[in-house]
């Protein structure tokens, strides 16, 4: 097929109510006009734009995008100023502003179709949900899916490209100041004056996830809203990743952002903005440009509602997908696979999207593919392989695909899940939890989607209406957060463990003297302290943790653990405990060599009301799940274990756990509801002034009286004469990144002693056998080796520690900033080797 | 406890004209920082101000961009004006709940668990009356409009509203009620802040809040 030149513009023009010989010279040669006089009753600089709109005539196959602005509602109502790239042009006055464009698709043959609908041809999922192909034979509760039959809806921003096409943009600036339109890595306009046009042409690039965005300022222009999401697709097949990639049933595309109404103002005023001198500090926090109520569809708007069933919140029948092979199959027709989620990071935060009910699989990071057979750490400190997450790092720009598996919900009972009658949902959010909010509070007000388990008779959606009780604002939603007294625990068993945990608070002492309001978990035994009381158990016991609330609210989340949405602890997607509530939970058993089962590990617990504030009080405690002991595993009693059943052993004696933990003490002085009732507390804003490693040795007895206990040093042994390793557990429990790194004794040179093992609760392991053993990667010859581990809010990392010989080394925890990156403090302890 | 309504001002014909007021809206040509205040004395029933149509009180001309603007009621804004017709608080009615366990709708929360959530209980009920004085339509969300608590206080998001995000059309007055949560015996210390985006200041409406006679309840 042939296209028309995009430099020199079509020989006709193609609407007789907008061309003029002026509109026509103004075809790719930048030479478009913009009338450029103050909008009305406009008093501020900068938010002079074109009073009277471009006027351009379409080419074929060429996309002509407008850089606009206007003012957005937010999740609040607010209106904050923003930039985009429309597909009209519009002006600041405009009441309904053309800042995005909707999902257009270059096909390899030439065609550019408008279609939020991918591939425009296939089936639209009724409200963004797929229904299952048929039950499985034999294990009636999960389904077989239809393959290569359900479209994916895409949010507004994105540009789908076929492998094999020609992307092809005109971009026109009708701001006053220039801007650009650069596929990041790939391809730019350049500089576009004023009131001009400028193009930009590419053959489509390897299938992936491609950022882009006016890269002027640094992250500002990004931040005001100029920036979207190039999808590129393997033209020979439409439901994989790339070809001969990842298979799915449908795929995803979530895009955050992070909104500072402040920076906003400022651009409005003509201000040339700063971004180190005045970092931003986002007051919303998006993903596909809504928050909070939105994004979980409980508004009163029902085409709100709609765009996040179909753009937003992942649901379908459960299924048994093994991580092994995303293209199982029994017949042509169908397939047992997950969903694929495309996350991008338009925004300026580090932000950390933890998903309740499975972990998902995390098999691309940017451009590259994860490996299915080796390891590796990049320079800051994240591993690099093909593995279970349940919490994903996304740095600002970062572009990671993940499959959410959509099995059965691993910890739940299989007598609760067999009993479902309606959807169970779980919720993903981003667990930097200062993104939860909005405009300082409105808890849960930010970056959050739900992920919906189909009941077991599917029947097709539900209607809109009156599927889930609604509200008109995000105040509303957030105050009105389902609340149970004391209720049932259903499905009661006799439990294997019983862990007690009532609500305190407290003023507590630090080591370094300060003091602190903590809210907490006591048992009968502990005292009233920091963290919590551990949590401690082993795969396939029946645990119960009765909850005391005390006068007031509260749940307890048993993050990474995932049992059925009762006991998952949160109240939109279940309910919140005023009196008394035991939830009940079995961990999965894990299968040596099976990358599917298996639930051991290191996890956190903790309050999941108000979470943003309940956390950083301190109402969170370690969980650690020991494997059943395999008998091709063994240990020794009382000296060893493993922390995942065909894990490497360890020495129990110099277990350790390492929590990074902040405080600002602004939060400190709030109240338990500070921020539902729409009022602005400032919890977007997380300015940490002191800086605590807590834990401990694992093997000491359990704290009785209470009190911050912070870790001081860590043993190491030195593997030897029968010696077993020490094991390390890191968990972050700020809100910030961290980094771990290890020294020698000098505290500079890089010791290699680190061996990370699982991540998230999940082992590292080799799966790219597609039917065989998924070796661990220590039984392999292929360690992941390293001296420096970097995880994000509530990541969790086991690594063992490896000396070569006794003597000191050092662990630094580097705690940095989630939008500047500025390291903030640093915290040292020695490890000693012997 | 007690219930509050607002009370506009004695003797002006739409309840709203102070010397703030007359001051801006004598002037032609606002600075850009100007802040606007509406100050409603005491004296007066809600329900006269409440029934009292809407009126042009002035047309200006901006010199900045030669439009002429009318304006309604109140303070004035760079489209037009913007008014703070009635006010009243009383206990927030909260919305009833379905029971489910699977989803977003759980059990309806009872007065108790409300009470151990500890939200605010009482909702401030404000009329406000928008008035777009420019020859094009623009956008309005009830956001726009804040409670603030105090002079130093947190500002608050709204909680319901009538007057939902719309386009208004050139010189139309669009009028409805907008409730936002409130603090305990917050009543005396109540404003009302409108963002007015073109303009990079709030504007600020104070009004009073007397008792009612009686409490019907707010969304």
């Amino acid at each position: 097929m042939t296209s028309p030149d995009i430099s020199t513009g079509p020989a006709t023009a193609a609407d007789a109510d907008a061309p003029t010989r002026r509109d026509v010279l103004r075809y790719g040669a930048a030479v478009g006009a913009v009338t450029a006089g103050a909008g009305a009753a406009s008093l501020l600089r900068g938010s002079v734009a074109a009073s009277t709109p471009m006027r351009i005539v379409p080419i074929d196959g060429v996309l002509d995008l407008y850089v606009n602005e206007g003012y957005v509602p937010m999740v609040d109502g607010a209106m904050v100023y923003m930039r985009g790239f429309g597909d009209r042009p519009t002006t600041i006055n405009d009441p309904s502003p053309s800042l995005t464009a909707t999902p257009h698709i270059f096909f390899a043959d030439g065609r550019l179709v408008a279609d939020r609908l991918f591939p425009p041809t296939a089936a639209p999922p009724p409200k963004g949900r797929p229904s299952p192909a048929h039950p499985v034979v034999g294990d009636p509760l999960v389904y077989a899916l239809k393959r290569r039959h359900w479209g994916s809806y895409f949010p507004a921003r994105t540009i789908i490209a076929e492998t094999g096409s020609r992307i092809r943009l005109r971009v026109h600036n009708t701001l006053t100041q220039p801007h650009e339109l650069s596929l990041l890595g790939l391809a730019t306009t350049g500089t576009i004056a004023p009131g001009q046009t400028a193009t930009v042409e590419l053959s489509a690039p390897a299938a992936g996830t491609y950022v882009f965005a006016d890269p002027g300022g640094g992250p500002v222009q990004r931040t005001l809203g100029l920036f979207g999401v190039l999808v590129v697709v393997p033209a020979d097949d439409h439901w994989r990743l790339t070809s001969g990639g990842a298979e799915f049933e449908r795929q995803w595309l979530w895009i955050c952002h992070d909104i500072d109404p402040v920076w906003g103002r400022r651009a409005q005023l003509g201000e040339v903005i700063d971004p180190v001198a005045t970092p931003a500090v986002p007051a919303y926090f998006t993903l596909n440009g809504r928050a909070g109520f939105e994004s979980v569809a409980v508004t009163e708007d029902e085409e709100i509602n709609l765009a996040s069933h179909e753009e937003t919140l992942v649901a379908g029948s459960p299924r048994r997908t093994d991580v092994r092979n995303f293209s199982a199959s029994a017949t042509a027709t169908t397939v047992v696979t997950g969903q694929m989620i495309r996350m991008v990071n338009a925004g300026v935060a580090v932000h950390q999207m933890h998903f309740h009910g499975n972990h998902v699989w995390t098999v691309r990071n940017n451009a590259v593919d994860y490996s299915r057979t080796t390891g590796s750490i990049d320079a800051e400190g994240h591993v690099q392989m093909q593995h279970w997450e349940d919490t994903v790092e996304l740095d600002p720009l970062d572009r990671k695909v993940v499959v959410l598996a959509l099995k059965p919900p691993p910890d739940a009972l299989p007598e609760v899940f067999a009993a479902r009658t309606e959807d169970w949902h779980y919720p993903m959010h981003c667990h930097a939890e200062t993104s939860q909010t909005a405009h300082g509070g409105l808890y849960p007000g930010g970056i959050m989607a739900d992920w919906v388990m189909a009941p077991p008779t599917p029947t097709g959606p539900a209607p809109l209406a009156a599927e889930h009780h609604t509200y008109p604002t995000q105040v509303a939603f957030a105050i009105d957060q389902p609340k149970e007294g004391s209720p049932t625990t259903e499905f009661r068993k006799t439990p294997d463990r019983t862990f007690l945990r009532k609500f305190f608070n407290r003023r507590l002492r630090f080591p370094d003297g300060s003091e602190h309001e903590i809210w907490g978990f006591e048992d009968a035994t502990s005292g009233r302290g920091l963290p919590s009381p551990l949590i401690r158990a082993t795969e396939g016991e029946m645990i119960h943790v009765p909850l005391k609330a005390s006068k007031r609210v509260h749940t307890i989340h048993v993050h990474g653990q995932e049992p059925d949405p009762r006991n998952d602890g949160v109240g939109h997607t279940s309910f919140e405990v005023t009196g008394e509530y035991t939830y009940q939970w079995s961990p999965e058993r894990g299968v040596p060599g099976d990358p599917n089962k298996g639930s051991s590990g290191t996890y956190f617990y903790h309050c999941h009301v108000n979470t943003v504030l309940h956390v950083q009080m301190g109402m969170f405690g370690p969980l650690i799940i020991d494997p059943v002991v395999h008998p091709s595993y063994p240990v020794t009693p009382g000296r060893t274990r493993r922390s995942f059943v065909d894990g490497p052993e360890y020495d129990i004696a110099t277990e350790t756990l390492l929590v990074p933990y902040t405080v600002d003490p602004r939060w400190h002085q709030l109240g338990h509801a500070a921020g539902l009732s729409g009022e602005d507390v400032g919890l977007n804003r997380f300015d940490p002034q002191f800086f605590y490693i807590l834990g401990g040795n694992l093997s000491r007895p359990a704290p009785t009286a209470g009190g911050v206990q912070v870790l001081r040093d860590i043993r190491a042994n030195v593997v030897g004469n029968g010696t077993a390793p020490s094991l390390l557990r890191v968990v972050n429990a700020s809100y910030f990144p961290c980094r771990l790194r290890i020294t020698e004794a000098d505290g500079v040179t890089p010791a290699l002693i680190g061996e990370l093992i699982a991540h998230d609760g999940r082992p590292l392991r080799d799966t790219s056998n597609p039917n065989g053993p998924s070796r661990a990667m220590r039984d392999l010859g292929r360690p992941v080796m390293t001296d420096r581990v970097a995880f994000g809010s509530a990541e969790r990392y086991d690594l063992l520690l490896l000396p070569p010989r006794a003597g000191e080394y050092r662990a630094h925890i580097d705690y940095t900033h989630w939008i500047t990156g500025r390291n903030l403090a640093t915290r040292t302890l020695t490890i000693y080797a012997s | 406890m007690h219930d509050h309504v607002l009370v506009p001002a004695r003797g002006t014909a739409a309840g709203l004209s102070t010397a703030g007021l007359s001051a801006a809206a004598k002037s032609e040509r606002w600075s850009r920082r100007q802040v606007f205040t509406v100050l409603l004395g005491a004296g007066a029933v809600a329900t006269a101000a409440a029934a009292a149509a809407p009126a042009i009180v002035s047309t200006v001309r901006d010199e900045s961009d030669r439009t002429t603007i009318t304006r309604g009621r109140g303070a004035p804004t760079s489209f037009g004006s913007v008014a703070v017709v009635s006010a009243s608080l009383a206990p927030r009615t909260p919305r009833a709940a379905q029971a489910s366990h699977g989803g977003h709708a759980a059990a309806t929360a009872d007065d108790a668990t409300v009470a151990a959530h500890n939200p605010w209980a009482d909702a401030l009920r404000v009329d406000v009356e928008v008035h777009n004085g420019l020859d094009r339509p623009i956008l309005l969300s009830p956001g726009q409009f804040r409670l603030q608590v105090g002079p130093d206080g947190p500002s608050v998001a709204p909680y319901d509203f009538e007057l939902a995000v719309r386009e208004v059309a050139a010189h139309t007055t669009v009028s409805g009620w907008i409730s936002y949560l409130a603090p305990p015996g917050g009543a005396a210390t109540l404003s009302l802040s409108y963002d007015d985006v073109a303009r990079p200041e709030p504007t600020t409406l104070v009004f009073e809040v007397a008792p009612l006679a009686t409490n019907g309840g707010t969304r």
